[in-house]
């Protein structure tokens, strides 16, 4: 974590990222963190099937008077991501099949991992899809991943495959570009965290993204 | 090596400040009591810290001049500004070059509430020492003599030279060892916006004293308090002190983090932020990532016995109505940012609970915009 790095290179995106590239395209009068992501990294990005169906999904949720606001921005997030990203969704990387040993291997670790933090979750191997799916791919092809998720990025290491949150990813960014404040860099990212969209990491002060 | 004590000037119509000049040569600094009238230019000249009373009412010769307003020196505030010019040697002509003059002044006042009315109570010292160009406001009943004597030790130590391509001597005022994780406190200081180039050379570094009195040590910044670091780790402030009080490895690399430099106990206990971050670091690392929880139960492996475990995953820590920070944690989605005036940009943000918004009328009016708009709109997707 936290590297002094400014290269992303080849990665694959979860869907946590996305959904705060999304929302971060919803900023009012602040900086869009996707704007600059965009610039800087997304010809390096790609994404498995499984997440580009898994942000089609929250972004048709059907919103029920009493919901939480959360869900809302959630789906908020999604939508906005959905229609940004639209050529690189629709190039997304299919699940293969039959699906080889190592990625059942890898959605069977990261099943057993969100047991492990909620016994009482029943949740299979279809809620991981992308994390596994995404880990599985960038091992094979030697990128990173991008993911918000503690389990995913815990699995990518053990299957060597570099991995970043999106605060790191936006650590990079304010690195690499001189016309972007750090406190600028921080006010967006935690808009996007008190929406209750994860980032991936805690943030108190734009201190923290040094 | 300069054995010389800092010496105190303390400036009070109460005679009875005698006593608070003994307590204060017995904390290692050398002070001396005067009533306004017998301030003697020698001993302004040699004062590393002035103490000014704010409201001096026994002063027999200004009342000779009251009807002169330009002579009339109403107060404390008023008198820095006169001590000031005599500390730089400014006037009375352009004759006379001003030489700046480290020495720090620091209105004592019983009575901050009414000078700083309307100012919440939190920002009181810093929004009046702002104000009137003094380094510092302190309450004379409530703070210790110790801190005026750190502050004198502190003022007396400033760098004599002023160079932010090469601030040794100001590291060295702040005691950053050389740690693993120095530059990143580097990186943090700088961010934080340091006068350590020509303010504070112009200033003979007392810029520099005032930016850390006003600006870092009451915000969280690159120096933290206990609540703050303990929640880097995922503990409360109680497993943090149970950690530091432990004999664990784990321990040690705590203690490292502590904050040593000048006034290190002046606002309480701060830690380094950069030093507590890198330690959440090499927890997660070592782990293979987590979240706060995570880190908390590998530290309480590490310590050997149960820690108090904060137990919010993203935790935020509120402010009341007089800003003071709340020291119940909540989740960041439950909570909106703040704006407060005089808050620095560089530090924490401020928050309150969503919970509040409507008994905090006055804070709610400080939300920022974006987490404003946040929670009064309908939240539907407009996609």
């Amino acid at each position: 974590m936290n590297q002094v790095t400014t290269e992303l290179a080849s990665h694959f995106l979860d869907t946590g990222p996305l959904l705060c590239l999304g929302l971060s395209t919803k900023a009012t009068g602040g900086l869009v963190i996707a704007d600059y992501y965009d610039a800087e990294f997304l010809c390096d990005a790609r994404v498995v099937e499984a997440v580009a169906a898994e942000l089609a999904r929250q972004a048709s949720e059907q919103l029920r008077p009493g919901d939480s606001k959360m869900k809302g921005h959630r789906k908020k997030a999604a939508g906005a991501a959905k229609y940004r990203y639209k050529s690189l969704l629709e190039s997304a990387v299919a699940r293969p099949s039959p699906a080889p040993a190592d990625l059942e291997q890898i959605e069977k670790a990261l099943t057993e991992l969100a047991k492990l933090k909620s016994p009482g979750n029943t949740s299979g191997p279809e809620k991981h899809k992308g994390e596994a799916e995404s880990i599985h791919w960038a091992a094979g092809e030697k990128a990173s991943l991008v993911a918000c998720d503690n389990d995913a990025r815990r699995v990518a290491k053990y299957k060597n495959v570099p991995s970043a949150t999106f605060v790191e990813v936006v650590r990079r960014v304010g690195r690499r570009r001189k016309d972007v404040t750090t406190s600028a860099l921080y006010d967006s990212l935690q808009a996007i965290a008190v929406a209750g969209i994860d980032i991936g990491e805690r943030l108190t002060s734009p201190l923290d993204l040094t | 090596m300069n054995t010389k004590r800092p010496f105190v000037l303390i400036i009070d119509d109460d005679a009875g400040q005698e006593a608070f000049a003994l307590s204060l040569g017995q904390l290692g600094v050398e002070a001396l009591h005067t009533l306004p009238d017998d301030i003697k230019a020698v001993d302004l000249a040699r004062a590393d810290l002035v103490l000014v009373d704010e409201f001096i009412t026994d002063w027999n010769a200004r009342e000779t001049v009251k009807d002169q307003p330009g002579l009339f020196v109403r107060d404390g505030i008023a008198l820095s500004g006169v001590l000031r010019a005599g500390l730089e040697g400014r006037g009375p002509s352009m004759e006379v070059r001003p030489s700046p003059s480290k020495a720090a002044i620091v209105l004592r006042t019983g009575h901050l509430d009414f000078l700083a009315a309307g100012t919440p109570t939190f920002m009181r010292p810093m929004a009046v020492a702002g104000r009137h160009d003094l380094e510092w406001v302190a309450e004379k009943q409530s703070t210790p003599a110790a801190s005026f004597a750190a502050l004198a030790t502190a003022a007396a130590s400033l760098p004599e030279t002023w160079d932010p391509s090469a601030p040794t001597a100001q590291l060295q005022w702040l005691q950053l060892a050389d740690t693993a994780w120095r530059d990143r406190a580097l990186s943090q200081i700088e961010q934080c916006r340091p006068p350590w180039s020509a303010l504070a050379a112009t200033s003979a570094g007392r810029q520099w004293l005032a930016w850390f009195l006003q600006k870092i040590l009451p915000f969280p910044t690159f120096l933290i308090d206990d609540l703050r670091a303990a929640a880097f780790l995922g503990l409360t402030q109680e497993g943090l002190q149970a950690l530091m009080d432990g004999s664990s490895g784990i321990a040690q690399d705590l203690a490292a983090c502590l904050y040593i430099g000048q006034l290190s106990e002046f606002a309480g206990r701060r830690w380094w932020r950069a030093g507590i971050a890198s330690l959440r670091q090499e927890v997660l690392a070592e782990m293979n990532d987590g979240d706060s929880v995570d880190i908390a139960s590998r530290l309480t492996k590490l310590h050997g016995a149960d820690l108090a475990i904060l137990a919010v995953s993203n935790p935020v820590f509120p402010i009341d109505g007089d800003y003071r920070t709340i020291t119940e944690a909540v989740e960041i989605e439950d909570a909106v940012r703040l704006q407060p005036d005089g808050w620095p940009i560089f530090a924490d943000t401020p928050w309150l609970a969503v919970s509040e918004l409507k008994n905090e009328p006055e804070l709610a009016k400080l939300v920022v915009l974006q987490d404003r708009l946040n929670f009064d709109s309908d939240e539907s997707s407009d996609d």
